[in-house]
């Protein structure tokens, strides 16, 4: 079980300081004391283990899922201030320096120097650093922006935490504990040179190249790349991309994108884009030719081994994308299985390639049920939102019961759709969604 | 945060895990400093 893994690993790292403290051969100092030690032991490796789970390591966001990666990265983050506030607070023996008479430091606390300015300062960077996370979307600043400080904050972070441990700390004295923070660090470190670095240049070399840009509704573009002097990519139909577009592969300015084309139809991969403010709002000037990099595959919204006897796909808007992926592998593998395509808008002139819905609906027989929320005169689909009502009048019949469900659209949608899908009696383990958003 | 008391499967079972793990790094840190 590939999760329950990386939990037992987890608790190894974070653990591995406690361990390596108790067995130090220190003669234990006053309880308060040393809980605060642990707490500040056991912050620092959950710092460090933070670089690890930024969500563009495959090992693990691949076993499970890009949002449950993201989401532990901001918890565990939380876990790790609390621990981090807390530890100078513990504290109960006198401030003084080393005495002859105390080679281990069991009387006194060392905190002058290097170890001091070092760990007032991580003290105060850190609450920074997740308060500027969690608020992200209401900061004045661009997604590189913050995305660029946030990891030069964690590294600058760390950095100053593994010198504070170094210089201050009690049982970082010991050489095996120096070797494993050097040896967290170094890992941390290594995880922002692959992410920045390694694959960058990995991308040079699997450049792509603008094969067409049209619009495929209001304000969403129909982007199709062409691998440039390689086979292209191989990934599962639902997959998405970090897609970057026109500059640098080195460039921070790439954004996740479902691949709404599915690896039967052939090396070219094509993405669905919505206009949000960004640089999603220049695609309709892209010209073709323009070279493009992707990080990819990324994801886990895929069918691969699923069994149930049939599939029902809620999108909303531009989450229709990785819809046309599955809905086209399951054409080409030539799937019996029944399907049924819910799919949300708020006005016609949004519903994003009309032709190959048709397609869809020819080759697969597959139920689509368009609902609009402010439909034109002549509208013969559903009408209102895709809500807890529209969804239960759907699949409230019991032979919905074993399907799987594949959602991807707005947040406040999927969690309707799961909620209530949840409630007519579908197992959570027959859902499938993947978000973009992370808080 | 994940709002824990809301019927919703997958972030019930991520908060209990991440909870969990939270319990058992404290137990660890009780133990350590017990010892």
């Amino acid at each position: 079980m590939p999760a329950f893994a990386l939990i037992v690993l987890y608790l190894c790292l974070v653990f591995a300081p406690l361990v390596l403290a108790g067995l130090s051969g220190r003669p234990p100092r006053p309880l308060m004391d040393e809980l605060a030690a642990g707490a500040g032991l056991v912050a620092f490796a959950i710092l460090l283990v933070e670089f690890l789970l930024s969500g563009r390591f495959r090992a693990i966001s691949g076993r499970v899922g890009m949002d449950v990666t993201m989401r532990f990265h901001q918890l565990l983050a939380r876990s790790a201030l609390a621990l981090a506030l807390i530890h100078p607070f513990l504290y109960t023996l006198p401030f003084n320096r080393p005495l002859p008479y105390d080679p281990t430091r069991q009387l006194t606390l060392t905190f002058e120097g290097e170890g001091l300015v070092t760990g007032v300062l991580a003290f105060a960077l850190l609450p920074s650093l997740v308060v500027l996370s969690i608020a992200r979307d209401k900061l004045p600043y661009r997604y590189e922006t913050w995305r660029l400080a946030h990891g030069l904050g964690a590294l600058a972070i760390a950095g100053l935490v593994y010198v504070h441990a170094l210089e201050a700390g009690r049982y970082s004295q010991d050489p095996l504990m120096q070797g494993l923070w050097t040896g967290l660090v170094a890992l941390a470190v290594l995880s922002l040179v692959f992410v920045y670095a390694i694959k960058p240049l990995a991308q040079m070399r699997h450049p792509w190249r603008v094969a067409a840009v049209r619009s495929a509704a209001t304000r969403t573009w129909e982007v199709t790349l062409a691998p440039d002097g390689h086979d292209g990519l191989t990934y599962r139909a639902g997959q998405f991309a970090w897609l970057n577009i026109g500059r640098t592969p080195f460039s921070l300015a790439e954004n996740p994108f479902s691949i709404a084309s599915a690896p039967a139809d052939g090396p070219e991969v094509r993405f669905l884009v919505k206009e949000l403010g960004d640089f999603t709002s220049t695609l309709g000037a892209v010209e073709v030719g323009t070279r493009a990099y992707l990080d990819a595959p990324h994801g886990h919204l895929t069918l691969e081994g699923r069994r149930e006897p049939g599939i029902a796909f809620l999108a909303g808007g531009v989450g229709i994308a990785p819809m046309f992926a599955l809905l086209g592998q399951l054409i080409r593998e030539e799937d019996p299985r029944p399907t049924v395509l819910v799919y949300g808008n708020r006005t016609a002139a949004q519903i994003a390639c009309g032709e190959e819905l048709a397609r869809i609906r020819r080759l697969h027989r597959t139920e689509i049920v368009q609902v609009l929320s402010e439909p034109p005169p002549d509208w013969d689909g559903e009408v209102g939102l895709l809500d807890a009502a529209r969804i239960r009048a759907l699949f409230s019949d019991p032979k919905y019961r074993d399907w799987l469900f594949v959602l991807c659209g707005p947040p406040a949608m999927m969690e309707i759709a799961e909620d209530t899908l949840i409630q007519i009696g579908v197992a959570p383990r027959q859902i499938l969604a993947e978000r973009f958003r992370y808080d | 945060m994940i709002d824990i008391g809301r019927p919703h499967a997958s972030r019930l079972r991520l908060a209990l895990v991440f909870w969990a793990l939270n319990l058992a790094v404290c137990a660890g840190l009780l133990l350590f400093a017990a010892r």
